[in-house]
């Protein structure tokens, strides 16, 4: 059959893994994700009575839809498994945090004290290998037993996140009141700016509040108690509750993505601070004559002005996510429901001897960057 | 009057420090972008014992060993990353110097001389470029293996069309495919810089009777210094930072496995090893930091030029 090692790898129940779909109505990220669209959906029939669109770069509704839009596809990627959704959900996350993170530290970094120092610690992971990488962060994400104290630093702020907020001393009180201080003022931002017809920019605050909210509401302990990694045994003994990082499907996936974020956010800033810095400065001044903030600044000026750039920087990213192998190859192999389709291939073809299977799968991976790479080549000869 | 002074200068402070909120954000981002590494660097001056069971952050200067490098410069069981640093560098340097060398003739010609077919060779070239390399990966594993043989159909004649250079499980194999997977990009761009050079320049030349070698020794190799050194750079650490292409081609042969290799089988053994991981991980890392550090400027333009390659 011409087509069998392909119908092989589609019919394989490790590619795509559709069984646990109702599990999403379980899934927290779902519901909050689903709030904030529906947060979305409110600002956005407000926002077009007033000025006609549903959303605009910087208006209210901006913030909800971004970030529902982004847990709600981080639930269906939880409960849908398998490679090819594993591959589509490494593209999605690291694409997405790298580029905004790298563009929020070259906004914030333009023209601060010591820009260059600040922008070289961001930008130097690029030059560590993704082996030498996986190495490091194995080092951030180890798990002890809770019997013993924690070497992992990941484990030891979550382990001592749950000592700390279960306890009684003074540092658990001095951190209970300067969550609440700062619940407080969150919560005076956002009452102010609704009150004086800044909508667009509660929204940003308004997450955060709630996010510190339900912090505080753990903290002290009006429902639950206490946040962070403890649990208690049969005999109510407080016992440490570290996280397997690397070992907990599906959220597993994500930490061993958080080892390409660290890497590419660098990448994008560096392209990305070029850009802001070659905006001209009389646009800006220009907008700032007519009486814009900085954030109007931000989101109607430079933001328009660099989105090819921000363009750039997706493209490359995504080419370079749908290969990624040797963080999975090495972090886990492809066990504990992390495997992608790189790994997938090399063990097809180099640790099975299937080479048929492992020369599809390869061609899955040609076709899928295809498109993105055409693109990419035309812009590098426009650019010539 | 004073106390009210004294009220809107605290007002002021405290404006200020709601104003530098953002200096604050991007530090404490810093701090998290460096702890990984910061984690691993201290690790590797710590005793086995003491890793395994406190944090990093216990370490003081009784602590303190060189254990961690000594075992793993001297006493490694398999083969010490000494020699796997020279695997690395007997990979990444023949990876570097041969593309370059091959691919600015190249692009010289694709930019300078005309000859038939000059537009359709050099689109086939850069459409290589979409390749990803993971497809090329068995067929040329099975070519360093037995070589490449062709059955014609009906005649019923095999034709040898690469010989069987029993390649497999060296450092050349790794280097060859380093090599022909560089030549596009590097054609590519150094194509795209030769040929931005001003046409007046080689008019020049050739009125003062200058042939294309000359012009190419003389005019074209000086004035591409920055962007040799770019793609170079990036080539380099492309190389020495690779896993995927050494462990297919030469994966299994101890004496040819680049350090990535060394590392990673080092965090395969299961723990036994795993104190030896952040020493190993920092002398890889090394050069590249070196490279990052001393030609940050170059390195950066080496990256945005390399990243259209497949």
């Amino acid at each position: 059959m011409w087509f069998s090692n392909y119908i092989t790898i589609f019919k394989d129940p490790k590619a795509i893994d559709l069984s646990a779909w109702s599990n999403i109505f379980t899934s927290r990220l779902f519901w909050i994700g689903l709030v904030l669209l529906a947060v979305f959906v409110a600002l956005g029939i407000r926002d077009r009575r007033q000025t006609g669109k549903v959303v605009e770069l910087g208006s209210a509704g901006m913030g909800p839809l971004l970030v529902g839009g982004v847990l709600v596809a981080f639930a269906v990627f939880t409960v849908l498994r398998g490679t090819l959704i594993n591959n589509l959900w490494w593209v999605l996350a690291v694409t997405l945090f790298s580029t905004s993170l790298g563009l929020a530290i070259a906004v914030l970094a333009d023209g601060a004290r010591f820009e260059k120092v600040a922008k070289s610690v961001i930008f130097m992971p690029m030059a560590i290998s993704l082996v030498g990488a996986s190495v490091v962060w194995r080092f951030m994400y180890i798990a002890r037993d809770s019997s013993k104290s924690q070497t992992g630093v990941m484990n030891a702020l979550w382990v001592g996140l749950g000592r700390l907020s279960t306890g009684d001393g003074l540092p658990t009180l001095i951190v209970g009141v300067l969550v609440l201080v700062i619940l407080l003022a969150l919560v005076l931002t956002v009452a102010r700016r609704l009150t004086t017809g800044e909508p667009a920019r509660a929204a940003l605050p308004g997450v955060v509040a709630v996010l510190v909210g339900w912090f505080a509401w753990r903290y002290w302990g009006v429902t639950g108690g206490g946040v962070g990694g403890y649990r208690f045994n049969d005999a109510g003994v407080q016992l440490a509750d570290p996280i397997n990082f690397i070992q907990e499907p599906p959220f597993n996936n994500f930490w061993l993505m958080v080892v390409l974020i660290w890497i590419q956010t660098g990448f994008a800033m560096v392209i990305l601070s070029a850009a802001i810095k070659a905006v001209p400065t009389e646009l800006i001044e220009a907008a700032r004559v007519d009486g814009a903030d900085e954030a109007q600044i931000f989101w109607r000026v430079t933001l328009p002005q660099i989105a090819t750039t921000i363009g750039v920087v997706v493209t490359t990213l995504i080419v370079l996510v749908m290969k990624v192998f040797d963080i999975v190859k090495v972090m886990t192999n492809g066990n504990f429901g992390t495997e992608v389709l790189a790994n997938n291939m090399y063990r097809e073809a180099f640790s099975n001897f299937n080479t048929g299977v492992g020369a599809a799968l390869a061609a899955l991976i040609f076709l899928s960057v295809v498109p993105v790479m055409f693109i990419n080549i035309r812009r590098m000869q426009k650019g010539a | 009057m004073t106390t009210d002074t004294g009220r809107r200068s605290i007002v002021d402070r405290l404006y200020g420090l709601l104003r530098s909120i953002p200096t604050w954000v991007l530090w404490i981002i810093v701090i998290i972008w460096s702890l990984p590494s910061v984690s691993l660097f201290l690790n590797s001056w710590r005793a086995r014992d003491a890793q395994r069971n406190s944090g990093w952050w216990t370490i003081g200067p009784d602590d303190l060993t060189l254990a961690n490098y000594d075992y793993i410069f001297n006493a490694s069981a398999a083969s010490t990353i000494g020699e796997s640093l020279l695997s690395s560098m007997a990979i990444a340097v023949p990876a570097t110097i041969i593309p370059i060398a091959i691919a600015t003739f190249a692009a010289y010609a694709f930019a300078w001389i005309d000859f038939k077919g000059r537009k359709v060779l050099f689109i086939a070239t850069v459409s290589l470029l979409a390749i990803p390399l993971q497809v090329a990966l068995i067929p040329l594993l099975q070519m360093f293996v037995s070589g490449a043989h062709y059955t014609i159909p009906w005649l019923d004649k095999t034709v040898t069309i690469v010989p069987d250079f029993d390649l497999v499980n060296t450092s050349t194999a790794v280097w060859l495919t380093h090599t022909g997977f560089a030549l596009p990009f590097a054609i590519f761009l150094l194509h795209n810089y030769i040929s931005s050079l001003p046409r007046d320049v080689f008019e020049a030349a050739r009125i003062d009777g200058a042939d294309h070698f000359t012009i190419f020794w003389r005019l074209v190799l000086p004035l591409s210094v920055p962007v040799l050194a770019a793609f170079g750079i990036f080539q380099f650490l492309w190389t020495w930072n690779d896993f995927l292409i050494a462990n297919t081609m030469a994966g299994t042969n101890p004496d040819a496995r680049p350090t990535t290799i060394f590392i990673a089988t080092l965090a395969g053994d299961f723990g036994s090893n795993e104190h030896l991981l952040p020493a190993a991980a920092f002398v890889q890392a090394f050069i590249p930091l070196v490279v990052f550090f001393t030609l940050q400027r170059y390195f950066v333009r080496g990256l945005l030029a390399g990243s259209v390659k497949g």
